[in-house]
């Protein structure tokens, strides 16, 4: 079964034609072959018995009359019927009359039932027996028996099953072709679908449509698969539209956040830059204040001076930042920048502080690349001034600066023997504001790092940490060697 | 030893049954196998209902024994559907109208006066003198090879009115 599964329809069409034809033909044969042999057989018994009779009445006169040479003479005239081999009359006694045998060779008929004459025909070893009895007037005279060939019954139905065979054969034939023929009208058309649907799917065009060709099942399945179609066809459209519509409105959520966050950029820019004025004009005039009201003639109003001052000096560096981390990626220039530079430079401005912390600062072999002189040196500033500020206390502080280099970027390295972060905060400590410590453990404003990811990100980079409590801290952060494009 | 036996005994039935059955032996036979001819002649022939309406009627002239078979058959046969009746005639002037008559061989009528009387016009007359039929009997029992036959003249037959069937006149010897 599973092989005749895989069969084409083609071939199963065929198949079912030619055992259907097969089926009927082969009834329709055994029906009259079957019907030939009942008539012929009954017509075989009507001629024997009719010949039987025949010789029957001939004989009535030679039985009366005792003429022996006569009943011969009545059967020797059965020669000319070659299927009958033996005949034989009998008395009414039973014994019997007169004898033909056509090949010489006698037959010892078995002796006739004289208490009951009855008409027989019968098949006994192959061959045909007629009995007949011989009356006249009701009054039994005789028996004739009639012993034929069953030969030509043979040689007929030989004959029947050779015309049935043929006839088979021949409807075989004509059924093949007669199906062969029109199995195409089905299956060509189930191959033009199958064509299509596999075009369609190669090619991915569902504009395509298929022909349908009739009302029928194939017509019924070519015009659901057109339908089909129309509908994948409706869905890749709405789709496309759906998907253009997506990319507007992205575009132009884009914009308008890009817009806010410039804005709000802007915001924080001027804000800071402008609240710098007022408050170095309180910073000047506290001062002033302070050095009219002396420390001696006032203890309480010189402390109250002393946290004002404080107070504004915070608040001076926090703007100070703020106004740094807003100023990340204004007016930002790529230039090509030697870092070896940089950091000298760096180590210059920094010398005091260096030098208050006892620090050891080590750098070598950096690179030179396209980057902001401005925001680099910043980073590294940032870096190392968070590296002194959070020193062990028990060790200098050593701060080394390396480099990586691989096909896309360069992954800076600085690191220290500090005191470490907490796992923990390896990742909070770049967000705007965040503190670990308190201002009186370590001031600061929490802005120093998250500058540092916003100049990262400016330079197509990133920024993480590693870090050990108590062993010290890696900074890493990589900068793109593909900002030139970027360069304005 | 049994089979041989058995075709002895087959073998010499073969050769006894045409003696016992065809062969009239003695003169008793002979008489019974006239006497059945007789009657089966009845079967094949078909006379006037005139002659009779009831009975069908065998004479017999001359001296002859044949009487007594022909009695036994009448006892138990009928002549189509008539009973037969048989009737002794001693003298030429005895004879009446019947159906058959029988002449023996031993008679002393000669046969031409027979055939003259009116009253036999329709009867069957059955010799069995040679040259009987020849002579103008309807038929007449011969013996040939030792088998009883009988001639029969179709004109005599015709002319005393009587339809002889084909299937009687195949056995017969035609004589005229």
């Amino acid at each position: 079964m599973a092989v005749y599964k895989n069969i084409s329809i083609k071939n199963k069409l065929i198949t079912i034609q030619l055992i259907t034809s097969f089926i009927a033909v082969l009834i329709c044969c055994v029906l009259f072959v079957f019907n030939d042999i009942k008539t012929f057989n009954k017509s075989m018994v009507d001629n024997k018995n009719s010949i039987a009779e025949i010789v029957g009445v001939n004989a009535i006169s030679p039985l009366l009359f005792n003429d022996k040479d006569a009943a011969t003479q009545i059967l020797m005239n059965l020669k000319s019927n070659p299927s009958i081999l033996n005949a034989a009359i009998f008395d009414k006694d039973g014994a019997k009359f007169a004898q033909y045998d056509a090949n010489r060779i006698p037959f010892l008929f078995p002796p006739p039932s004289t208490e009951e004459p009855t008409e027989e025909a019968d098949f006994i070893d192959r061959k045909f027996l007629v009995v007949y009895p011989i009356s006249q007037n009701g009054e039994f005279i005789g028996t004739v028996m009639i012993r034929s060939s069953v030969a030509a019954f043979n040689e007929i139905l030989i004959n029947y099953i050779k015309v049935a065979g043929s006839v088979l054969l021949g409807a075989l034939l004509i059924a093949f072709i007669f199906s062969a023929f029109f199995q195409q009208q089905i299956t060509q058309r189930i191959q033009s679908l199958m064509n299509k649907a596999k075009e369609i799917t190669s090619t991915g065009n569902y504009s395509n449509r298929v022909y349908i060709g009739g009302l029928d099942e194939i017509g019924a399945l070519s015009k659901e698969f057109n339908n089909m179609l129309d509908q994948i066809q409706k869905m890749q459209n709405s789709l496309k539209d759906a998907n253009v519509d997506l990319e507007q409105r992205v575009k132009e959520r884009t914009a308008k956040l890009e817009r806010s966050n410039q804005e709000l950029e802007q915001f924080a820019y001027v804000a800071s830059h402008d609240l710098q004025e007022p408050l170095r004009t309180i910073s000047n005039f506290v001062g002033l204040l302070e050095k009219k009201y002396p420390k001696s003639e006032d203890e309480d109003g010189y402390r109250y001076f002393q946290f004002i001052m404080k107070a504004t000096s915070r608040m001076q560096n926090l703007i100070k930042d703020l106004l740094e981390i807003s100023r990340v990626g204004r007016n930002v220039q790529f230039t090509i920048v030697d870092c070896n530079k940089t950091m000298l430079d760096l180590m210059a401005e920094m010398e005091i502080s260096i030098k208050e912390n006892n620090a050891a600062i080590h750098f070598d072999g950096l690179p030179v690349l396209i980057a902001s002189e401005i925001e680099l040196k910043r980073i590294f500033q940032n870096l190392i001034s968070n590296a002194l500020k959070f020193k062990n206390k028990t060790e200098a502080p050593s701060i080394t600066v390396t480099v990586q280099e691989n096909e896309n970027e360069y992954i800076f390295m600085v690191e220290d023997n500090g005191i470490g972060i907490p796992a923990e905060y390896t990742n909070k400590i770049f967000n705007i504001f965040q503190r670990l410590h308190s201002n009186t453990e370590y001031p600061g404003t929490g802005i120093g790092l998250a500058t540092c990811k916003k100049i990262a990100l400016l330079h197509n980079g990133n920024i993480w940490v590693e870090s050990t409590l108590g062993v010290g801290t890696t900074f890493y952060f990589s900068i793109s060697k593909h900002i030139t494009s970027s360069i304005n | 030893m049994v089979f041989r036996k058995k075709i002895i005994i087959i073998l010499l039935l073969t050769l006894l049954t045409p003696i016992v059955y065809a062969q009239p032996q003695t003169e008793a036979e002979e008489l019974n196998l006239k006497a059945a001819f007789i009657y089966n002649f009845t079967r094949f022939i078909e006379w006037d209902d005139d002659i009779f309406p009831n009975e069908f009627v065998i004479g017999i002239i001359g001296n002859s024994n044949i009487d007594e078979p022909l009695e036994e058959i009448a006892q138990s046969h009928k002549a189509g559907n008539k009973k037969i009746k048989i009737k002794r005639f001693y003298s030429l002037d005895e004879i009446e109208k019947c159906n058959i008559l029988f002449i023996s061989k031993n008679v002393k009528i000669s046969l031409d006066d027979v055939l003259l009387k009116p009253d036999l016009k329709k009867t069957l007359i059955i010799g069995e003198k040679e040259s009987y039929a020849q002579l103008g009997a309807g038929i007449n029992f011969v013996i040939i090879d030792k088998k009883l036959k009988f001639e029969v003249n179709k004109k005599s037959l015709n002319e005393a009115g009587l339809k002889v069937s084909s299937q009687l006149l195949k056995l017969a010897i035609i004589v005229n």
